[in-house]
């Protein structure tokens, strides 16, 4: 059947609500890649921390002078330059210190704990204390 | 009767929709390129993670290292050597090894039988560390974990309450504990910073500048105390 209607197309209006709506969906993608990143770096840098203090207190557990040189590197709270001479695998302590900002070590008896600054304010892993 | 548009009125439609277009479609281009990159993390920290549950495992149920071999050669170097296995004396068995990395033959038992290789070589569909299990009836070396670049080995040796490499391994009577290290390479090039060098246990590292990322990791695992 024949449609005798004028076809009367869209107004401005609706155009400019189309590309409106169309600057929401590209303001959508790029939230979602922001959460996305800051989320996948959450979680990287708490990995990294929790393997760092589980590295420390496996390595302190052989030797009391693991153990003093560890307490003396992590006092020191930087990379030490003599890797070779400590024996020390200080690998992700030194990987810790690069990618953790403000990166903080707090020992005392009970616990020796990492704390740093993370996308959305300060984060801190607990580990029992060396033996 | 159709009104259309004034030129006016075109013109700035088409200047938005352009406009529009352009940030849409570079907005799903780095998407696409996020999500790609992502993807190929994800599987390199699963090769990652799994090359270390394989380790740690091997070694935390180790009974005693039997013998171990250290680089001759710096990293990156992959060609690669015959070696022969060397335990028991009398063994005839060998295996093909990357020049710039270590490798270890641990027990897991009193039975010469019960002995397992790890070491790093090339095979037919790439490279990667291999495992060869001596307790099977045709012992065989298969690929564990693809693309692992090196591999470092240290142990901790009782009596000399120190680490040592794997060359002074045959000499120390107990080993209580290793460390080991592992560089992974993803399969493609990735948009993510690389450092051009790592020290490793004192050693420099550098890596190559081929796009490609790398992933160190390392860990330290007590062997099982229980006596042979």
């Amino acid at each position: 059947m024949l449609n005798n209607n004028f076809s009367q197309g869209f107004t401005l209006i609706e155009l400019l609500l189309s590309l409106f709506l169309t600057a929401l969906m590209v303001m959508g993608i790029t939230q979602y890649l922001l959460v996305s990143s800051r989320i996948s770096f959450t979680l990287q840098q708490e990995a990294l921390a929790a393997r760092t203090l589980e590295s420390l207190l496996i390595q302190a557990s052989f030797s009391n002078l693991g153990k003093s040189n560890i307490e003396a590197v992590l006092a020191s709270n930087a990379c030490p330059s003599n890797l070779a001479e400590l024996q020390i695998d200080f690998t992700l302590w030194c990987q810790a210190l690069d990618q953790l900002p403000q990166l903080k070590v707090n020992s005392n008896s009970n616990y020796l704990s990492l704390e740093w600054q993370a996308p959305k304010g300060k984060k801190t892993i607990r580990r029992p204390a060396f033996n | 009767m159709q009104k259309g548009f004034s030129l006016v009125e075109l013109l700035i439609v088409s200047l938005l929709g352009s406009l529009l277009l352009l940030a849409a479609s570079q907005g799903l281009a780095t998407l696409a390129k996020h999500q790609k990159d992502q993807s190929e993390l994800l599987r390199l920290t699963e090769r990652s993670n799994l090359a270390e549950v394989a380790l740690k495992k091997a070694i935390y149920e180790a009974q005693n290292i039997f013998i171990a071999g250290e680089a001759t050669q710096q990293y990156p170097s992959f060609s690669q050597q015959n070696i022969l296995l060397g335990y028991p004396k009398t063994s005839e068995d060998s295996f093909n090894q990357f020049t710039s990395s270590d490798w270890m033959l641990l027990s897991q038992g009193k039975s010469v039988k019960k002995r397992y290789l790890f070491h790093l070589d090339k095979k037919t569909y790439g490279y990667g560390l291999a495992f060869k299990d001596f307790g099977k009836n045709k012992p065989r070396s298969d690929t564990l974990v693809n693309q692992v670049e090196l591999v470092r080995f240290k142990f901790f040796c009782e009596e000399a309450q120190a680490w040592i490499r794997g060359n002074q391994v045959s000499s120390c009577k107990k080993v209580t504990g290793a460390s080991f290290a592992l560089l992974l390479a993803s399969s493609q090039a990735l948009e993510k910073k690389q450092l051009a060098q790592v020290i490793l246990w004192g050693e420099k590292l550098t890596l190559p500048t081929d796009g490609i990322y790398r992933q160190l990791v390392s860990a330290t695992v007590h062997l099982m105390d229980k006596p042979l």
